[in-house]
């Protein structure tokens, strides 16, 4: 479906929502000597380095469960999606015209639940399976202010091609839009609770504007998020996109979805705290303690963020997150290891070598064992 | 004790030594030995139309041209009995890429460092680098006792533009105009030894067309071991 | 953002296209470095020169700042990053402070390295001589950004007197580290505090 064609409904009141877009041509390796041709070849080679990245998350249960989630979304006119999970800690993800999707792990660190990752997911098909690539090189062939576009997309950083090639090109807001509808659409048809969508961006909105008032700055989203809509702009939409739906699945697979990703939270949250955007990151930890008073690894990471920012206050408050932290089952370990260093510091000797011995004892092999052991010897 | 700053004026004084023509090859080779077998690691090609506007497009179809352009003409340089030029045929795992990257990093070294004006007076002038054992994961994987990494990046202007600053953001560097980049380097696979290396820039060249590509595979080869002056 | 001297600019870039001089090493000599640090000199090294005032970081390679780099961070103050300067006004850059524990230390370089290399993965920390008295060792592995090239690292360090000294260094997992890791260790044992 070309922009042309869609703005007139987009301005007549969002009429789109709900109608399937016209079905599009079945997904056949493109002609080499087409400007299709041309995307698809770059996007094969850059698959071939991706599968050798050292950021490709090799965990075959996470790679095969995403893997899955995208397969039952992706309908005719897509060529069969491979799915690549990165450790990048940046809310990203996208499809490339050949069927290569990157998630990155910063995303799967703020979905909630199956749904909501199966929404964005969705979204991304949407945009393969509407060729928003190839109109955006088409679009900059027509229109030379787009140049920088282009020069900034294959032999930069391979970090930076990770990010930038898969989808080409900065989207359009229309064509954002589109892809919302139709990504709505195939998550409500795999059976999933299309309200889900909308929250993914009320709770990135949240973070922003915790951050803002944090006095920091926002992070910048992956440039395939930049042109997107406004959050609360899209949000709308999308509550309005699902209402229209009717009601969909029931499930959002909340208990799937934190079981599969547990084992890999803990590297997650120490990669984003390295952004230092303490707003963001306290928004997010809140956001896991409203769904869970029990989760004791947001409440360690609670205390992990006030000992980093040290502003006023925030030391009785690091002690009281990492002791709530140590009174819950199955919180890491690092949180006694937290309250040793509080302890030590202070010179409270007792409750450092009790909390220390603790932290040992649940961490038997940690590699910093040895450097514990000294603090506990000390006189 | 020695000061450095006093160290810093003796260096001073032998730096212009290391100023003159720097060597494409390693001290002491010169020639590929006898019968040897030249693996060609997967080539890394890639070949644009650059529009009046600067839009870079890729083209595959080029893309496609040149890379069996280029392998044919290096394969045609094999010599009966002396040299075998054979494109790598072993699996690219995981070894093989991340020995790839490293090969990127030491071709960058030996660029800024060697021919560059950052010089480390540590290496006295001398093209010395190299991969180390992890270079014999290519011997390994297929008979081979050198392999040759071939980069070239080609823009062809469609609408009168010289596609420089597609070069430049290539590879980092100023090209001086050209439309042209290509990077080549000769790995020992018995040491890991860098024994040859040669990074070029053209302010035209396109290597769509067999002869195109023998004549910028000439550019590159520049002083390669065993093919004379 | 911060302050930063040329090298801080080219601790783990792919390639550094500003002009540098890099000096050599004197073999079989004591080498003075900033805040009278002393060590053993190696001719394998080069030195990169580079005379600003207040920043205390000193940078040896043996084959290119991207294939192997050894950075001394020299007596570095509390209220300072890990180059020894201060950061603006509001700007929350990680600085040292006097009561931080390795682990701490640990924490300031990963912050400190991590607009350049990504999947910062701590390994062994541990008590561990260093010049000539009580510190700390510790390893790392990580992915640089700009090559996606695996790097692994090693660093000692010490608290003397209030200010932080450290030695650190990092260079492709595949040859350039173990092969090298024997000279920098005997590196960081000559390391000696004058005064």
């Amino acid at each position: 479906m070309r922009p042309s064609r869609l703005l007139p409904a987009l301005a007549a009141g969002l009429a789109l929502w709900g109608q399937a877009p016209a079905p599009p041509a079945p997904a056949v390796r493109p002609d080499l000597k087409t400007d299709e041709g041309g995307l698809w070849a770059l996007a094969d080679r850059e698959e071939q380095r991706l599968r050798q990245s050292p950021l490709l998350v090799r965990d075959e249960a996470l790679r095969a469960y995403v893997q899955k989630l995208a397969e039952r979304l992706v309908g005719p006119g897509v060529p069969p999606v491979r799915t690549y999970v990165l450790e990048i800690p940046a809310f990203n993800a996208n499809m490339a015209p050949n069927g290569m999707m990157q998630v990155w792990t910063g995303l799967l660190l703020r979905c909630e639940n199956e749904a909501q990752l199966v929404a964005i997911l969705g979204h991304e098909i949407a945009h393969c399976t509407l060729k928003h690539g190839l109109e955006g090189l088409r679009d900059a062939k027509s229109r030379t202010a787009w140049a920088t576009v282009m020069l900034a997309v294959p032999v930069a950083g391979p970090l930076v091609s990770l990010g930038t090639l898969a989808g080409g090109f900065a989207y359009s807001r229309t064509q954002e839009r589109s892809a919302d509808a139709l990504g709505l659409e195939l998550m409500a048809k795999a059976g999933y609770p299309p309200g889900e969508a909308a929250k993914i961006w009320a709770n990135l909105a949240e973070e922003m504007q915790a951050e803002k008032e944090a006095g920091g700055e926002p992070a910048k989203r992956s440039r395939l998020f930049a042109t997107h809509p406004p959050e609360a702009e899209r949000q709308k939409a999308l509550e309005e996109g699902a209402a229209r739906l009717g009601a969909g699945g029931q499930d959002a697979g909340a208990e799937r979805y934190r079981a599969l990703v547990a084992p890999f939270r803990m590297a997650w949250m120490e990669a984003e705290l390295k952004h230092r955007r303490f707003g963001e990151t306290l928004a997010l930890l809140a956001r896991c303690l409203r769904a869970d008073p029990r989760d004791g690894l947001a409440r360690y990471f609670e205390g992990e963020v006030y000992r980093i920012r040290n502003q006023e206050g925030d030391a009785a408050k690091a002690l009281a997150a990492f002791e709530a932290a140590a009174g819950i089952p199955g919180a890491p370990p690092e949180a006694h290891r937290a309250l040793g260093r509080l302890h030590r510091k202070a010179g409270r000797k007792p409750e450092m070598r009790a909390a220390y011995a603790r932290y040992l004892e649940l961490r038997p092999g940690a590699e910093d064992a040895d450097m514990i052991k000294s603090y506990l010897e000390e006189p | 004790m020695v000061k450095l700053r006093a160290f810093r004026v003796l260096m001073a004084a032998l730096l212009p030594a290391f100023l003159g023509a720097q060597s494409h090859r390693a001290e002491g080779f010169d020639r590929l030995p006898e019968g040897a077998v030249v693996a060609i690691m997967p080539l890394d090609v890639e070949l644009y139309a650059v529009t009046a506007g600067g839009v870079r497009e890729p083209k595959a179809e080029w893309t496609e041209a040149a890379r069996k352009n280029i392998l044919a003409d290096l394969e045609a340089r094999s010599e009966a009995g002396k040299v075998t030029f054979k494109a790598f045929t072993g699996e690219a795992g995981p070894e093989i890429a991340e020995l790839g990257h490293l090969r990127a990093a030491v071709s960058n070294a030996i660029w800024i460092h060697h021919f560059g004006t950052m010089k480390l007076p540590g290496k006295e002038g001398r093209l010395d680098w190299t991969l180390g054992e992890p270079a014999a994961a290519i011997s390994r994987a297929m008979p081979a006792d050198f392999a040759l990494y071939v980069t070239l990046r080609d823009s062809t202007a469609t609408g009168g533009r010289v596609a420089t600053m597609v070069l430049m953001a290539a590879f980092g560097v100023a090209a001086p105009g050209g439309g042209q980049a290509g990077e080549a380097t000769l790995v020992d696979l018995k040491t890991g030894r860098v024994v040859w290396y040669n990074r070029m820039f053209k302010a035209t060249g396109d290597v769509r067309e067999p002869v195109a590509a023998h004549a910028a595979l000439d550019n590159l080869l520049v002083d390669f071991p065993g093919k004379g002056k | 953002m911060r302050k930063t001297s040329l090298a801080v600019a080219l601790l783990l870039a792919v390639a550094c296209q500003k002009p540098a001089v890099w000096m050599g090493v004197p073999g079989g000599q004591v080498v003075n470095l900033p805040e009278g640090l002393t060590v053993a000199g190696d001719p394998l090294w080069n030195r990169l020169e580079e005379h600003k005032e207040g920043v205390r970081d000193v940078w040896w390679t043996a084959n290119g700042n991207a294939l192997d780099l050894v950075v001394f961070f020299t007596g570095i103050r509390p209220g300072e990053v890990l180059t020894g300067a201060k950061p603006k006004e509001g700007v929350k850059a990680p600085v040292f402070k006097e009561d931080m524990q390795p682990e701490e230390i640990v924490d300031l370089f990963d912050q400190f390295i991590s607009p350049w290399a990504t999947s910062f993965h701590r390994g062994k920390l541990s008590p561990a001589p260093f010049l000539g008295g009580d510190g700390f060792r510790f390893e790392w592995s990580a992915v640089r950004k700009g090559d996606e090239v695996a790097l692994q690292g090693v660093g000692y360090g010490a608290v003397r007197k209030g200010r932080l000294y450290l030695v650190t260094f990092h260079a492709p997992r595949l040859h350039y580290f173990p092969t090298l890791l024997p000279r920098v260790e005997a590196l960081a044992k000559s390391a000696r505090l004058a005064g």
